[in-house]
């Protein structure tokens, strides 16, 4: 709030240093990207600083002749999309009873998802459901077992109990239609908002989730972006002594490594204008209603 | 009664079918692995099935907590836990206040923009960055140590008592810019003409957010504060996978990283020990559950925002 006749001195280093903070937050990008754009003995000698030294595109020529990224990509894109499917469905059917207060049962159903958050039976007794269940080393793996939080049907349920009034669902009924048409032609066409957020808040749990493929996926084949990343840039570096090998690129040097940094940034920055909008909407209506 | 009870069913008979689906999905997905909890009381064979195995009591427990390993990863969770809320829990509220201060929109914008960012990237490429920034021959933080301070380069990632400040930074680099949205977005439900009566009333800038913005993010701070309590135990094991190696166990070797190497993948090539890691995850989730009840129980005698 700006009152008049206070001093200025404040905001000025305000401004500043959160000029700074910005500037720190910014530098690990400029920093990788100058590396992946600088020929490798400018990298090798350590001159690369905050600008590319000696320009040179070898390292995404190397990175993007790599099929195995390509493969990587075109996996974390088919998780993605059937899991936003499978999820979204699951998240909008469920949350939709749970907001209605003739629901026989809802309050203990409430409790029984709520109670999730609270307590678990842990990460092995889990990974033995989905083993038995044979969904190891396959789609079904990455998409299903976490598809599910407490914390989004609360927020969908909020969302569908304050935005949508009770009398445009009664006065359907009195016209006859039942609940799944209710659901389908009242309820979700009034809630674009919550499900534009959740569809973003569930793409990008899966587009990088990097846990669930870590534990269900043993086939290279299979494997998503986040595991390949994995390999490329912490393995190749000598910190991880397991893991297999790289594929399509013979020496990695850390332009290699910069080069397959941007190359997997890129898509999230090209889409982050949508999706920032989308998420400050949702995290404003889990904050404020939830 | 009993007809009325089916009448009702059968009334609301299209929304128990929606629900179907999602209640068995908590049902396979979280409450089996509640009751295959029983195996941390067992000696699990996969021949045998959970329901076979042999009861051997508190063992798996026993050989835990009278193991070389426990003490030691119970002081990593917790002191990786506590360096977060002593840090990592602050400085995002540090920051939204200064967010709040400034009167230039587009510049509020920019920078709201920039540092929220980073939250959107999958845990491999913050791994990545850290790599980068902290290579030995090549990284920039050993560029300057070597130039500037004409020190030798230290290999940060094989060294046990850089991990922490690692760990916590790269968190704070990754998460703040989110944490500050939502006490931004909790500010916006402060009622203005406060401001405006406290301006008339002499308040300055300072006493302004001490008195009036502070009290107004103290509820989202609390709530947040008791669902913290709730991971006192358990720690965002990704980031630790990713950048842990057998030289820095010493700090970096968590519970929920060691259930997941003893547990899931086994020692060396051998069968994991599932009985084991589901007795160590019991203990985590237990001691979760029981803080969490207990601080909110605290928190809804001292103050007036509780979770339940």
């Amino acid at each position: 709030m700006r009152v008049k006749g206070e001093s200025k001195l404040f905001d000025y280093f305000n401004v500043i240093f959160l000029g700074i903070v910005t500037f720190i937050v910014l530098y690990p990008f400029l920093y990788t990207i100058s590396v992946s754009l600088s020929s490798p003995e400018a990298v090798y000698k350590g001159d690369v600083t905050l600008f590319p030294v000696k320009f040179n595109l070898m390292a995404y020529e190397k990175v993007l002749s790599s099929n195995r990224i390509w493969r990587a990509y075109l996996n974390s894109v088919i998780y993605t999309t059937v899991g936003i499917l499978i999820r979204l469905s699951l998240l909008l059917l469920t949350s939709y009873p749970l907001s209605l207060s003739r629901f026989p049962g809802r309050k203990i159903f409430t409790f029984i998802i709520t109670f999730t958050m609270l307590f678990s039976g842990g990460l092995v007794p889990y990974f033995l459901v989905v083993k038995t269940l044979g969904l190891l080393n396959t789609i079904w793996a990455i998409v299903v077992p976490g598809a599910l939080s407490a914390w989004n049907i609360l927020v969908t349920r909020t969302f569908f109990q304050t935005s949508i009034h009770p009398s445009l669902i009664e006065s359907a009924q009195i016209d006859g239609a039942n609940d799944l048409q209710i659901l389908f032609r009242i309820v979700l066409p009034l809630s674009t908002p919550i499900i534009a957020v959740m569809t973003l808040f569930i793409a990008v749990g899966i587009w990088n989730d990097y846990f669930t493929p870590l534990i269900f996926l043993t086939d290279d084949t299979k494997f998503p972006l986040t595991i390949i990343l994995r390999d490329i840039v912490i393995m190749a570096s000598g910190i991880e002594f397991t893991g297999t090998a790289i594929g399509a690129i013979s020496i990695p040097t850390q332009s290699i490594q910069a080069a397959t940094l941007v190359v997997s940034i890129i898509p999230i920055l090209a889409l982050y204008p949508f999706v920032q909008r989308y998420f400050v909407k949702g995290i404003m209506i889990g904050a404020i209603k939830g | 009664m009993k007809s009325r009870w089916m009448k009702n069913f059968w009334n609301n008979r299209y929304l128990f079918l929606m629900f179907l689906p999602g209640l068995l999905y908590f049902i396979i997905f979280h409450y089996i692995p509640m009751f295959g909890v029983i195996i941390a009381f067992k000696d699990y064979s996969p021949w045998l099935g959970v329901l076979r195995s042999p009861w051997v009591g508190l063992k798996n427990f026993y050989e835990f907590f009278s193991g070389p390993y426990a003490w030691r990863l119970i002081r990593n969770t917790l002191l990786l836990n506590i360096y977060w809320l002593i840090f990592g829990f602050p400085i995002p509220i540090a920051f939204a206040l200064l967010l709040n201060e400034v009167n230039n929109e587009l510049y509020k914008k920019v920078v709201q923009t920039v540092t929220y960012f980073p939250f959107f990237l999958s845990m491999p490429i913050v791994a990545g960055l850290v790599v980068q920034l902290l290579s030995p021959s090549t990284g920039i933080v050993n560029i300057l140590l070597t130039r500037v301070f004409k020190r030798e380069p230290i290999y940060f990632l094989t060294r046990p008592e850089y991990f922490r400040t690692i760990y916590i930074l790269a968190n704070i680099w990754r998460s703040m810019g989110y944490s500050a949205i939502i006490y931004l977005a909790s500010l916006t439900s402060i009622d203005p003409t406060l401001y405006e009566a406290a301006v008339i009333d002499g308040a300055n800038r300072w006493q302004r957010t001490r008195f009036i913005t502070i009290p107004g993010l103290i509820p989202t701070i609390t709530i947040l504060l008791i669902l913290s309590t709730g991971h006192i135990l358990s720690v965002g094991i990704d980031l630790i996978l990713l950048l842990y190696n057998p030289m820095t166990y010493e700090t970096a070797d968590v519970i929920g990283t060691f259930v997941y190497r003893r547990g899931i993948v086994g020692l060396g090539g051998t069968a994991p020990d599932l009985s084991l890691g589901t007795a160590v995850g019991l203990f985590q989730s237990t001691v979760g559950l029981v803080t969490v009840i207990i601080v909110n129980n605290i928190a809804r005698r001292i103050s007036e925002t509780s979770l339940w």
